[in-house]
């Protein structure tokens, strides 16, 4: 039986960080309310998506609160990022909103930027963030976590079929992220759903845009929102693996699979030595 | 002063691996001397030894040991390896003077290398030091994994040389480009790889292959297109890619930037059966 479901990402105007909406879900809710008929089972925004860098929120804040009831209403999962204080540490936190409201699990990011750490203490999470789903199991990464190889890989490695990246990022050219995000996707036979902010008319020359996008476990973007903000929809089958032809074997084999079980995980443990930098 | 390297990868005629051909494919490479190489990466087994899997005192190692010494270049390539254990895929590392400097087995064995040729692996991964620098080899399979070119790069690899053969591995052509600019984007570091080329006519349906230079920004500096030929590029190794850290607005290196963020004491699942 092939578990087909329906995943969405948002672009989100980068405008609203900035102006007085900052901390409001109201223009985000109802972006959202767009999807009330499109039976989406995952739904994911972007990091920081409530300006909340400069002020953390409590964790019982208002905007989660309401993002909760309207994935009751929708009756689908949401990832929403933002900073929260807990146990008076700043945390970059994805929560993961289930379809009947409630949080089921969140992630603290894992590496921050030094901006992050210098400028608002913003606190590393220590556990990766993997979660089972009603139709799978799905990883988050936030922002600067992708430029990790390891990061993609050990969602992969317990059991992510769909990573998830809410960022802000921009990357030093369009090709930059979108690249690296490429080859997670490849590397781990996953699909990988960025979220991230748009900028309307007029385009800025020089700037570098940023769109959100969903890429399927052959690297290819399946959706895409554009440069504009808005949300895409794409329908995946978890049980559709990237397949290939074996000429040696003449079988049919599941890439991952192949690549998993040829892996030689004892001779990676200089992967785990501290950095050393001049 | 500059450290300037002038790269160059052969994409050579498959139907060169027969046998009577290999001494054509010598004879291209000390042609090559009009180009002045400081380093020429040759595709995987263009000698054709995985019938007969050599010595690295064999042939091979023989005859371009004296092309490196008259070319003034460092030469690397993989051929079919025999010792006492058994058999392996070697990459070879030979050096201005001729001198094999270094080798490394490849340490994963896709399907067809243990069904038909009976493979051991390799159990480490070195970095080989040359006169300009720092050089990891990458050969066949081993590309797929990210923890290889993670690990070279963490023994500062400057230079990773995939010595491919085909991309009859699954992926196709343009999965096959994302990762190598990934590889480059990711660990900082210049990406040669030499493959194999074919002319014309072009079977339909088949997927072409190529040979190309990737600098450590992810950027292709040099392709040799489909056919049999060269790509050639300099890269400068001490051109380092700096960046503006977001506030801060101080340059940084952008390898150092990212390698004190990673938490590898986080990482013991990637060490794990």
């Amino acid at each position: 039986m092939s578990r087909q479901i329906r995943v969405a990402t948002v672009s989100l105007e980068h405008d609203t960080l900035v102006i007085e909406k900052a901390q409001d879900v109201k223009h985000v809710l109802l972006m959202i309310d767009k999807l009330a008929d499109k039976k989406i089972d995952i739904l994911c925004l972007p990091e920081d998506f409530l300006g909340s860098v400069e002020c953390p929120l409590p964790i019982s804040n208002l905007p989660l609160r309401a993002l909760c009831n309207k994935a009751k209403d929708l009756h689908t999962y949401v990832i929403a990022t933002f900073y929260v204080k807990e146990e008076g540490n700043v945390y970059n936190t994805s929560f993961v909103i289930n379809r009947e409201g409630k949080i089921c699990g969140k992630y603290r990011k894992m590496h921050p930027t030094r901006a992050e750490i210098n400028k608002y203490k913003v606190t590393s999470g220590k556990q990766f963030g993997v979660f089972e789903l009603d139709f799978g199991k799905i990883g988050i990464m936030i922002c600067l976590d992708i430029e990790f190889p390891e990061v993609c890989r050990i969602l992969a490695l317990y059991g992510a079929e769909i990573v998830f990246w809410p960022t802000q990022a921009y990357g030093f050219s369009e090709f930059d992220y979108e690249c690296k995000a490429k080859a997670r996707a490849i590397d781990n036979g996953i699909y990988l759903v960025s979220s991230n902010f748009a900028i309307e008319d007029p385009y800025l020359p020089e700037k570098v845009l940023r769109r959100s996008y969903i890429i399927n476990p052959c690297g290819d973007t399946i959706a895409c929102t554009g440069y504009h903000s808005g949300i895409v929809v794409a329908n995946i089958d978890l049980d559709d693996k990237y397949r290939y032809y074996d000429l040696v074997n003449k079988e049919v084999v599941n890439w991952k699979t192949y690549i998993f079980q040829n892996r030689r995980p004892n001779l990676y443990g200089a992967l785990l030595k501290e950095p050393c930098i001049k | 002063m500059p450290r300037i390297v002038k790269i160059v990868v052969m994409n050579l005629e498959e139907s060169g691996k027969d046998n009577d051909n290999i001494d054509s494919t010598y004879r291209q490479i000390g042609e090559l001397h009009i180009f002045r190489p400081d380093i020429i990466c040759l595709s995987y087994d263009f000698a054709n030894t995985r019938n007969e899997p050599e010595e690295v005192t064999g042939p091979v190692c023989r005859k371009l040991s004296i092309l490196a010494y008259k070319l003034k270049s460092y030469i690397a390539t993989s051929f079919y390896e025999r010792d006492e254990f058994g058999r392996y895929i070697c990459s070879v590392l030979i050096n201005r003077k001729g001198k094999l400097i270094g080798k490394y087995h490849q340490i994963h064995i896709s399907a067809g290398e243990k069904k038909y040729y009976k493979l051991n692996r390799g159990e480490q991964l070195p970095v080989f030091n040359v006169d300009f620098g720092k050089i990891g080899l990458v050969a066949g399979f081993d590309f797929f994994f990210p923890e290889v070119w993670g690990i070279l790069s963490l023994e500062k690899a400057e230079i990773v040389l995939w010595i491919a053969e085909s991309m009859l591995y699954g992926p196709t052509q343009m999965t096959v480009e994302t990762l190598l600019k990934s590889r480059a984007l990711d660990y900082c570091v210049t990406v040669a790889t030499a493959n194999y080329g074919c002319n014309p006519p072009y079977p339909i349906g088949r997927m072409l292959r190529e040979s190309c230079i990737i600098n450590n920004e992810g950027v292709v500096i040099a392709r040799s297109g489909f056919r049999p030929g060269i790509a050639e590029a300099t890269v400068n190794l001490d051109q380092r890619k700096e960046v503006f850290d977001g506030e801060y607005k101080t340059p940084v290196v952008y390898k150092d930037l990212i390698s004190k963020c990673r938490k590898p004491w986080l990482y013991n699942r990637i060490t794990r059966e």
